[in-house]
């Protein structure tokens, strides 16, 4: 176990490091008008978000030289300390925008949700893999998995933020339902987590009025008002952008028209300045990375690489389409970012050592076998492949 | 070893059996399901539904920002400026948001002096956001605004028209409203001249209403207005209002009013009318007070229109001016309508009949010009037409054509009634004679100064020789005798010869001529033998008094009188004849300036410059010394420092700071400085330094 008998897949490696790339200059043209204004410098955010990719960039490869068994066995301890780190910013976290989410270490400021979704991920894939021969019973099975996921998905809807707990929980149910539990339990437990989410969302009231501002439903309040216009914004620049867009560097939404232009709705910028084809580019980019992890899993050498596999894709193509909907106004307005591109901090960090483990998964899947000829030979991947290396 | 690859294998295909593969591509249908309509989404927002976003963008992105253009000056024909442009202080309030009404207006009372009942109650009776308190104060007036913070009260910085002399020729410059668009006089006729072409600039603006240039949206430049120089000077135009006012006030008048002009150019050098106003001043000016009365008002000219028959008689040599007339003892009667002379006369020359002015004689010599000789003496002389001289509401006048001349008509029209005329086409008629019978066109703007400081001349347009030299000459003599001997000898200045013609007119009211009613005029040129200058004195009903020899004559002596008093070289006219004060200039300090800059102000000045071999070095002295008089298109030495050279010891004293270090940084001279303004004293230590003390 755990030898690679192949090259990592390139067709993931490629479009992700040209994702984070391209994020430099988008970046930079949409953080310019609001860094030049608060900072006083242009390159403020652009300076800070290109060292981020580096700090990504690095994550990735070291990632995908280790063995994500050796990862695996650290999920529950990188889980505990995630949780830890929830439970802090409760109560020790810095404050943006009126959420405590952030854990400052004075030369490194982190969400701890953003390690504790891979760690969840890590911990699943594990529990998953030990507990499938009894996972269709609920006790023994499915009632860690559900403890586990409830605890993260809870103190990320305390700090507040909705969004990200919803995603998570999402995650969560599509990892439990690849993981064969029983789908009645799912199905019933499912319906009692979105109803305790949609009560609580409604005692919460912040994300029951975004949703009817953006479904039209609620009269105007001033919260309406702020939605509809960062949508309206986010439209106004994807329409602007047309077929062929404006040029780099030449969007004029984010001259602080579009709160957040260089964050969560990045994309929208990418649609001005590029046009249609730029923003279709990046969907089709994230569906090629989505089919190359759909390979990868399929080969994957063990069930472990696999559960692994399915709920890294999975996590990075949902945030990748709820950002792209919102920006589009196919979603009420959310604050996920776009994975790779948007300006979020230390997002990029965590997504890059995820896309690491999943690269050194389709490594040891032998998708691309070090030696060609050796796939003429033996197109069979489940023939014994320890075999050649005696 | 092979049980072990065994174990293994099973162990594989288990945990593939476990991979339930469909399950995860049913995940990954949905989010690419997901992708896909985002894909379709984009195609409707960015392609389909581009053109509606598109314009919403423009609409929030781009500002048209004004740029205002600078309202151009107007100077007088000495170049002082008459009006110009500064920045005033507006005051509004916006009600909506404003809560101390009453603290405000109490507040602008004490330190502006505004009315705060009033404006209590334009704030109240203001429905929306905005209301003007007041516009276009000075800025110097508004010491306590600074001081108020209220919410609500609004100070805007606007630029302001400003007239330097007035109320002095406020009737011809005219003013502006409060957005400086031109409301009367050479402002309203000028407005476009003047006001130039607004620009404006197309800005980016971001969400926070903040706007910036960018390169790639049009700017649109402002064309600043031009400049004005008007033929006005500025110093007679005093004269003739201070003494305009006297006279007023001494006769009691309705109206008056006076032009003068310069024959040889047709030049309006001073033209005012009574009552007038103040420009800076509006709030309280009646609308007689702005109207132009030399150029609008029509009226009858009675005997100083027997000028013109005169004029038109001798030219014609139907007579000559010692040509013997009867004076029928002031009252000749035709029967159906008689003509009297207020002081009758017998058998006298025709010089004498003007100089005594009988309407007698010269309704007899009238009758005796031929219809179509008298009509066409009379078109020539310009009247019956509007002159189109630069100021609005002028009208043509009437006089008879040549068809509709009867004896009778011929008669009355001879002595001066039975046409309207205005005065500035009475005063271009007598120019004409004091111009040796040419013509020309009266105006009132010299020049036009562009942008670029180029000036377009609008040089004197001569019309057309009404009569010849000699019978210009015959008339001059005839007139001087007026003034010498005759109804005119309250115009006579001494040690000059005065020319010039009275005038009294019973005013036609309501269709018949009033008994009490009088126009009374002088009208003459000044002095007779080289004229400098034509004046014609109209005062509308005098009480007491009503003679245009009694009333009007005063007045143009006095005005002449004065002038003669401010213009000194004038005065020499009698003597030799030639120069004016315009014949030489002061000599600019130039010290401290690069030569190829001073070239143009010295060319302005019509001076010029000698010894200039580098353009690109810095005066060091120049001969003659500043403000000593130099003659027109004199020569000023001027000294350059020389590289070559060594460093001398150069003088810099009582140079402005800045021209004196231009001056020893380019000669190499290390200098100190104590204090700030011009150089006082100049302290040297060794050849190459030197300590400079300015006050």
């Amino acid at each position: 176990m755990g030898k690679r008998i192949g090259h990592i897949d390139w067709y993931i490696l490629l479009p992700i490091v040209g994702l984070m790339f391209f994020s430099i200059a988008f970046v930079y043209s949409a953080s310019a008008p609001f860094a030049e204004l608060k900072f006083g410098s242009k390159e403020t955010l652009f300076l800070s978000h290109s060292i981020r990719i580096g700090l990504g960039l690095l994550a990735l490869l070291f990632f995908s030289r280790i063995d994500y068994h050796l990862i695996a066995k650290l999920s529950k301890f990188l889980l505990i300390v995630a949780i830890g780190l929830l439970v802090f910013v409760l109560f020790g976290g810095e404050e943006v925008k009126g959420a405590s989410r952030w854990v400052n270490l004075g030369f490194f400021r982190f969400q701890p949700s953003e390690l504790a979704k891979y760690a969840l991920i890590l911990h699943l894939s594990v529990l998953l893999t030990k507990k499938q021969d009894y996972i269709k019973d609920f006790k023994q099975g499915m009632m860690p998995l559900l403890i586990w996921s409830g605890i993260v998905t809870f103190l990320i809807l305390l700090q507040p933020n909705h969004s990200t707990a919803l995603i998570i929980l999402v995650i969560s149910i599509s990892m439990m339902f690849i993981g064969n539990v029983n789908l009645f339990h799912l199905g019933g437990l499912s319906l009692v987590g979105f109803a305790i989410l949609t009560s609580y969302a409604i005692v919460a009231k912040y994300p029951i009025q975004r949703v009817s501002a953006f479904l039209g439903l609620s009269k105007s309040t001033e919260v309406v008002e702020v939605f509809n216009y960062q949508l309206q914004q986010s439209l106004i620049a994807l329409g602007n952008g047309g077929v062929i867009g404006l040029g780099p560097g030449q969007s004029r939404q984010s001259a602080l028209f579009l709160p957040e232009s260089y964050g969560d709705f990045i994309f929208s910028v990418i649609g001005e300045e590029y046009g249609y084809i730029g923003a279709a580019i990046i969907i089709i980019v994230f569906l090629i990375i989505l089919w190359r992890g759909m390979i990868v899993a399929k080969n994957a050498p063990d069930l472990l690489g696999y559960f692994l596999s399915c709920g890294i894709i999975i996590t990075l193509s949902i945030y990748a389409l709820v950002n792209a909907c919102v920006n589009c106004g196919l979603l009420p307005t959310t604050g996920l970012p776009m994975p790779f591109i948007s300006y979020g901090g230390t997002a990029v960090i965590f997504h890059g050592a995820a896309v690491g483990v999943l690269l050194n998964i389709s490594a040891q899947a032998g998708v691309y076998p070090k030696d060609e000829k050796q796939v003429i030979e033996e197109p069979d991947s489940e023939e014994q492949p320890t075999l050649f290396e005696e | 070893m092979e049980e072990e690859n065994n174990i293994e294998n099973f162990e594989e295909e288990f945990q593939n059996s476990k991979k339930r593969l469909y399950k995860f591509w049913l995940i990954l249908l949905f989010i690419s399901i997901g992708f896909i309509a985002v894909i379709v989404r984009l195609f409707i927002i960015q392609i389909i539904d581009a053109d509606k976003y598109q314009l919403q963008a423009k609409r929030q992105h781009e500002a048209k920002v004004p740029l205002r253009a600078e309202r151009g000056n107007i100077y007088d024909r000495n170049g002082n400026l008459v009006a110009g442009t500064v920045m005033g202080v507006s005051l509004a309030a916006d009600p909506t948001i404003l809560k101390e009404k009453e603290k405000l207006c109490s507040i602008l009372e004490k330190s502006v002096g505004l009315n705060s009942i009033e404006l209590l109650n334009k704030i109240k009776s203001t429905d929306g956001a905005f209301v003007w308190l007041a516009r276009g104060l000075i800025p110097d007036d508004l010491i306590g605004i600074d001081s108020i913070k209220l919410n609500g009260f609004i100070k805007y910085i606007e630029p302001r028209r400003n007239y330097l002399y007035s109320p002095i020729a406020s009737q011809i410059i005219g003013c502006t409203d409060v957005d400086n668009k031109g409301l009367s006089g050479i402002e309203l006729s000028f407005d476009t001249l003047l006001s130039g072409k607004s620009g404006y600039m197309i800005m980016q603006r971001d969400a926070t209403g903040h706007i910036h240039p960018t390169a790639n949206l049009p700017v649109i430049e402002a064309l600043h207005g031009k400049s004005i120089i008007i033929t006005i000077d500025i110093e007679l135009q005093r004269i003739i209002e201070y003494e305009l006012k006297k006279g007023m006030e001494r006769t009691n008048s309705l109206s008056g009013t006076v032009i003068a002009l310069e024959p040889s150019s047709g030049e309006i050098l001073g033209m005012a009318s009574y009552p007038s106003y103040d420009q800076n001043d509006l709030k309280n000016v009646q609308a007689m007070a702005m109207k132009n009365k030399a150029i609008t008002d029509l009226y009858e000219p009675g005997s100083t229109f027997k000028t013109i028959t005169a004029s038109a008689a001798i030219d014609k040599n139907i007579i000559t001016p010692t040509k013997m007339c009867n004076g029928h003892l002031g009252l000749l009667d035709y029967g159906k309508y008689q003509i009297k002379d207020d002081h009758p006369i017998g058998i006298v020359s025709f010089a004498d009949a003007l100089a005594y002015s009988s309407n007698v004689i010269f309704s007899q010599v009238g009758n005796s010009i031929p219809d179509a000789d008298f009509a066409s003496y009379l078109s020539n002389f310009g009247f019956g037409k509007r002159w189109g001289v630069e100021l609005s509401g002028e009208p043509a006048g009437r006089i008879k054509k040549a068809e509709e001349l009867t004896p009778a008509s011929k008669r009355f029209m001879s002595f001066g009634y039975g046409i309207s005329v205005t005065p500035l086409q009475m005063i271009t008629a007598y120019s004409a004679i004091a111009n040796r019978g040419v013509l020309m066109k009266p105006h009132i703007v010299k020049a036009t100064i562009d942008n670029n400081g180029d000036t377009t001349f609008n040089n004197p347009k001569t019309i057309r020789r009404v009569i010849s030299e000699n019978s210009a000459d015959t008339i001059t003599k005839m007139l001087i005798g007026v003034v010498e001997k005759g109804t005119g000898k309250s115009a006579q200045i001494e040690g000059y010869k005065v020319a010039g013609k009275t005038g009294t007119t019973q005013k036609l009211v309501n269709g018949s001529y009033a008994t009490q009613s009088y126009y009374a005029s002088f009208i003459g040129f000044f002095p007779a033998d080289r004229p400098k200058i034509a004046l014609l004195v109209l005062l509308d009903s005098p009480q007491g008094s009503y003679y245009g020899g009694a009333v009007a004559a005063p007045i143009f002596r006095d005005i002449l009188i004065d002038w003669l008093a401010v213009n000194p070289i004038t005065a020499s006219e009698k003597v030799n004849g030639s120069k004016s004060r315009f014949d030489s200039v002061f000599v600019p300090d130039l010290r401290g300036l690069y030569v190829r800059d001073v070239l143009k102000i010295v060319q302005n000045l019509k001076l010029k410059l000698q010894n200039v071999f580098d353009t690109n070095s810095v005066i060091i002295s120049q001969n003659p010394k500043p403000t000593s008089k130099i003659k027109l298109w004199g020569k000023i030495d001027i000294v350059v420092f020389d590289k070559s050279k060594k460093a001398e010891l150069t003088d810099v004293r009582g140079l402005t700071l800045r021209r004196a270090i231009t001056i020893l940084n380019n000669s190499g001279i290390k200098s100190r400085v104590i204090g700030t303004g011009k150089v006082s004293e100049q302290l040297w230590s060794g050849r190459k330094s030197c300590t400079l003390i300015c006050k």
